[in-house]
């Protein structure tokens, strides 16, 4: 192969152009190493630029989050703002339910900001997860302890068909869990039995949990993992779901829905790939 | 900048009375690293779009850059080229060539342009197909859903900008068809590998990140379903 000495000079000169951030492009989609050359060089200099995109990426992301949390955190300021006025001339009763319910938007709050930042935190890869092997028994039996209470107003109960052990970060799964517990728990009749299992195939080993309700539709299935979307159970907030999709993304896995319906509830898959 | 970026495409054929406009002024962006599902019904424009992105028809008006690359501005051969190193496609009848055992279908972009892919590369996307004991069978001696895992081990070779999958499960059983799923998610979520999958399917639409929808040659709805 014959390459005149000025083509080597210019893609010297470009590439010392691309080191200075300039842009650089040197594909000539020619038959021939050299052009394999090329391409190969474009996407060297080209990854300096990817991260540079990555990094703008993150601020929007953070951006958006700043605006959620104060978009969020109107309603209940507003709504305690205006039951304490209320409540200066209200009866005895009354004063003692807007308590009541100052206390719970002031929780609902607490909960927003944290997981707010969590999501926060996870998405802008400051968070470094501490990957263990771990029965899923024992993530199960830790993520329990949150939703004992849930469970046990609505007498509702866990099965765990199978155990084995997988490699991830504990606390962050197990917050995970938690809120596919919750969810499971949001969409199952009372009096009833939820489902986790577990196991394993060659791309990835999963948890599932399946809930006693009538399954999703198509349009709920697209609300699930969008932020403050409702699920249209109160007690969603809207933000438990794509919190744990966020921690399972995190940490190379995934998580997958199937719908369920004519008779058989949703099934939330936890995949931790290999 | 997006890995792909899809300006104002139109694309007419006839002229006249017998004109039909397939699609019309379709526009959209594609990050690295999502998964876009493109649903429609079958005459909707989506394989029209699907052929254009691929390089693989040429447009009556409008551009598609990938990667930055404008790919309607290169030569015939220039872009059939280009497509090999940046574009993986994935048929929904796997077009293998049936005398090449599976390793050098896996491969066969490498071959092309006459070099050999990093060995441990190859094994790493034949072990992902689980075919790994099957390296020297030809495509004869492997079942739908086989052939199809090889196709996508084709389109991973070369870490392409993007893959385009035109209704990958289509010829499958569900049991072939969830597996192939599977296999592209996987390369999605661990390798942020673009995936931009055509079909009108509306379970496996709902798998992805985002869905875009064509009806009547139009893009009528692009929905993200996961942030």
């Amino acid at each position: 192969m014959w390459i005149r000495k000025k083509e080597l000079l210019s893609l010297s000169e470009g590439i010392r152009r691309a080191l200075d951030g300039q842009p650089f492009d040197p594909r000539n989609n020619k038959e021939g190493a050299f052009s394999i050359l090329k391409n190969d060089i474009y996407t060297l200099t080209h990854s300096g630029q990817e991260q540079k995109n990555v990094l703008a990426e993150e601020k929007e992301h953070l951006a958006e989050y700043l605006s959620d949390i104060s978009h969020q955190l109107k309603t209940p300021i507003s709504s305690i703002l205006l039951m304490t006025e209320l409540m200066a001339d209200a009866p005895e009763k009354t004063k003692q339910e807007f308590l009541q319910s100052i206390k719970k938007e002031i929780r609902h709050m607490e909960w927003l900001v944290t997981a707010l930042l969590k999501m926060a935190k996870l998405d802008s890869s400051v968070t470094n997860f501490h990957r263990e092997e771990i029965p899923v028994s024992l993530l199960l039996g830790e993520a329990l302890k949150s939703v004992e209470i849930i469970l046990d107003i609505r007498n509702q109960t866990i099965c765990l068909k199978n155990d084995l052990s997988l490699y991830c970060d504990k606390k962050w799964t197990g917050e995970a869990l938690i809120n596919l517990l919750k969810n499971a728990s949001d969409f199952s009749v009372e009096n009833s039995e939820i489902l986790v299992d577990c196991g394993e195939n060659p791309l990835y080993h999963w948890i599932s949990i399946t809930d006693t309700g009538e399954g999703l539709k198509k349009e709920q299935i697209a609300r699930l993992f969008r932020r403050f979307e409702s699920s249209g159970k109160e007690n969603g907030y809207g933000i438990g779901l794509p919190l744990a999709l966020s921690i399972m993304r995190g940490q190379n896995g995934d998580i997958a829905v199937s719908p369920g319906g004519h008779g058989s509830g949703a099934t939330f898959f936890m995949k931790f790939y290999k | 900048m997006e890995i792909l970026e899809v300006k104002d495409l139109t694309k007419m054929y006839g002229s006249g009375d017998t004109q039909v406009t397939a699609l019309d002024h379709v526009s959209f962006q594609v990050k690295k690293g999502e998964f876009v599902a493109i649903v429609g019904a079958s005459g909707s424009g989506k394989s029209t779009l699907m052929n254009l992105i691929g390089g693989i028809d040429r447009p009556t008006s409008g551009d598609v850059i990938v990667d930055g690359k404008e790919i309607f501005a290169m030569s015939e051969s220039a872009l059939a080229i280009f497509r090999r190193r940046n574009i993986g496609i994935v048929y929904q009848f796997y077009n293998l060539i049936p005398n090449l055992t599976v390793d050098e279908n896996i491969m066969l972009p490498c071959l092309l342009d006459n070099r050999k892919p990093d060995e441990q590369k190859l094994s790493k996307i034949v072990e992902m197909t689980g075919l790994s004991h099957r390296r020297d069978h030809l495509p004869g001696e492997l079942s739908g859903g086989q052939q199809q895992r090889v196709s996508v081990g084709r389109a991973l070779i070369n870490d392409p900008a993007f893959i385009l999958a035109d209704e990958p499960t289509g010829n499958l059983d569900s049991k072939a068809g969830r597996e192939i799923m599977e296999l592209l998610l996987s390369a999605n979520r661990k390798a942020n590998q673009t995936l931009i999958l055509i079909t009108h399917d509306e379970n496996i639409a709902l798998q992805a990140d985002r869905i875009i929808t064509i009806s009547d040659g139009r893009m009528i709805r692009d929905e993200v379903m996961r942030v």
